[in-house]
């Protein structure tokens, strides 16, 4: 059996490296100015609960400096059946990621006939994201949660950074320019074993103020945000209109200007 | 000059074509593999309380049975001579060191094993760059939770698959290319799938495959029922 011939069986059968792009240049295509690429400076949260992972994501896209290019920007992508990818970042760093998981997760679909496990998809996106950074430098910019449900029946939720940074979350994780913001919320309001409605209201309300404090993030009172649940029957998008329940919930709750404004009239007519 | 005299042009030998070539490696590794095998008793689900099945491996003196023990499958191999076998196993924990090291623990199938063994065993006959044919089977069973499966790996580079987990029992077996020793060793297992095997039994069944197959070492293992679902 000649060495050769197995090497070349051996790469043909473990997922390689993928081709690095163009090296960023200073004159070349990639001179273009940094704030006129579209970016979606956002909030992505992912969290645990009793069944499973929950996904949460605003829905604003910028560029050209500081315009708003969406409002129906969808930042959740099922790439795989068991598995959900949100990033930040760049749109067009956000959109390859997402086409690189997918391809290889269904490749590995296809012929292993089982899906490719969280894990594994993590491991291929980290180091996907150090080529990439490694090449383009400042030009790419993603960070991203990782979230999937396995065959074996455990959940996983991953923080994957553009440096190839890969961690294995065990409670919930949100990132993006309005990621400190949501973090403090669900520091304060995240139970273990909580329902899938409790989990929702405690991810919109992080939206909620990622909103309020962060211009790259969208205010829920705006565009509504985007879910998605990851349990062991698979992921399922949740539909705007529960999303929309939660969100009354949370607003109910908050001190906003026309409930200030009404109760200030009250106040006035009683006294 | 006369006639007599003249000589006659000797034939030219007929060119020896890519379809000889083939023969001659298949043949080849047929007689490698005439008595030596490995086999997967899968027992019926009435009597799998403890145990799956059985594997046997049968071999000569210069032969080696090997297996590979992996997360996620575990593939017995046979073949002649020892540093084709030795050389499949390497393949096997190379390819499980790249997956685990470059994806995860988890994600190295039977199916990448398998793959590794038929491109070489399909490369090695059907290629003229090859003198000799790689005349290794094995046999790899799954311990996925679902769509388990018992594959087996032929030296002409087809492989064939069946379910682990459903299904009728049934014998899977590699190698024993000799007519008449694959009869009787054929025989011989699907008699275990008919009564109930004890120690003892299985003892005798090992003599009677030596026999049968004309090897100089049956060993067998159970395959426990740890993977089920």
């Amino acid at each position: 059996m000649h060495r050769d011939l197995v090497e070349r069986i051996v790469r043909m059968s473990v997922p390689q490296k993928p081709e690095p792009l163009a090296r960023a240049t200073p004159h070349g295509r990639m001179s273009v100015q940094r704030h006129a690429r579209r970016r979606s400076s956002t909030t992505i949260i992912g969290l645990r609960y009793a069944d499973g992972i929950l996904c949460v994501a605003d829905r604003k896209m910028s560029g050209y400096w500081f315009r708003i290019m969406s409002m129906d920007f969808q930042k959740i992508y099922t790439v795989s059946p068991i598995s959900v990818l949100m990033g930040s970042g760049s749109v067009v760093s956000l959109q390859q990621a997402e086409r690189y998981v997918r391809r290889t997760a269904k490749q590995f679909l296809m012929q292993a006939k089982v899906p490719m496990s969280t894990e594994g998809q993590a491991a291929l996106l980290a180091e996907w994201c150090e080529l990439q950074f490694m090449w383009l430098g400042e030009w790419f910019s993603f960070f991203g949660i990782l979230a999937g449900f396995d065959t074996d029946g455990t959940s996983h939720l991953y923080a994957i950074e553009q440096d190839g940074c890969k961690i294995e979350e065990a409670q919930y994780y949100a990132t993006g320019s309005g990621g400190f913001e949501a973090t403090a919320v669900l520091d304060q309001r995240w139970e273990k074993d909580m329902n899938l409605a409790h989990a929702l209201h405690i991810g919109v309300d992080a939206q909620y103020q990622a909103g309020c404090r962060d211009s790259g993030s969208s205010d829920v009172r705006l565009a509504i945000p985007s879910a998605a649940a990851i349990t062991k029957d698979g992921v399922q998008p949740i539909s705007e209109a529960y999303v929309l329940q939660a969100l009354a919930s949370v607003l109910a709750l908050k001190p906003s200007k026309p409930l200030k404004t009404a109760l200030a009239l009250a106040v006035a007519g009683l006294s | 000059m006369t006639d007599a005299k003249k000589k006659k042009p000797i034939p030219k030998k007929p060119k020896s074509t890519a379809l000889d070539a083939f023969n001659a490696k298949d043949a080849e590794a047929r007689k490698r593999l005439a008595g030596i095998f490995v086999a997967f008793v899968k027992l019926p689900a009435s009597r799998a309380k403890k145990v799956r099945g059985f594997i046997f491996s049968g071999y000569n003196n210069s032969e080696e049975a090997k297996t590979y023990d992996g997360r996620n499958f575990e593939a017995h191999i046979i073949g002649s001579p020892v540093m084709q076998v030795d050389e499949v196993e390497t393949m096997l924990k190379t390819l499980g060191f790249l997956w685990e090291t470059r994806v995860s623990t988890k994600d190295y199938h039977s199916y990448s094993g398998r793959l590794a063994l038929t491109s070489i065993n399909q490369a090695t006959i059907e290629s003229s760059q090859f003198p000799r044919a790689s005349a290794v089977e094995a046999i790899f069973l799954d311990k996925r939770t679902t769509n388990a499966e018992v594959q087996r790996a032929l030296y002409t580079g087809e492989f064939f698959t069946a379910p682990l987990h459903a299904g009728a029992p049934r014998v899977f077996l590699c190698g024993c290319y000799d007519p008449a020793r694959r009869r009787e060793v054929e025989s011989i297992l699907n008699g275990l799938l008919r009564r109930k095997v004890s120690a003892s039994g299985l003892r005798a069944v090992v003599r009677k495959l030596r026999k049968a197959a004309g090897v100089r070492r049956v060993v067998h293992q159970s395959v426990p029922i740890r993977f089920s679902s």
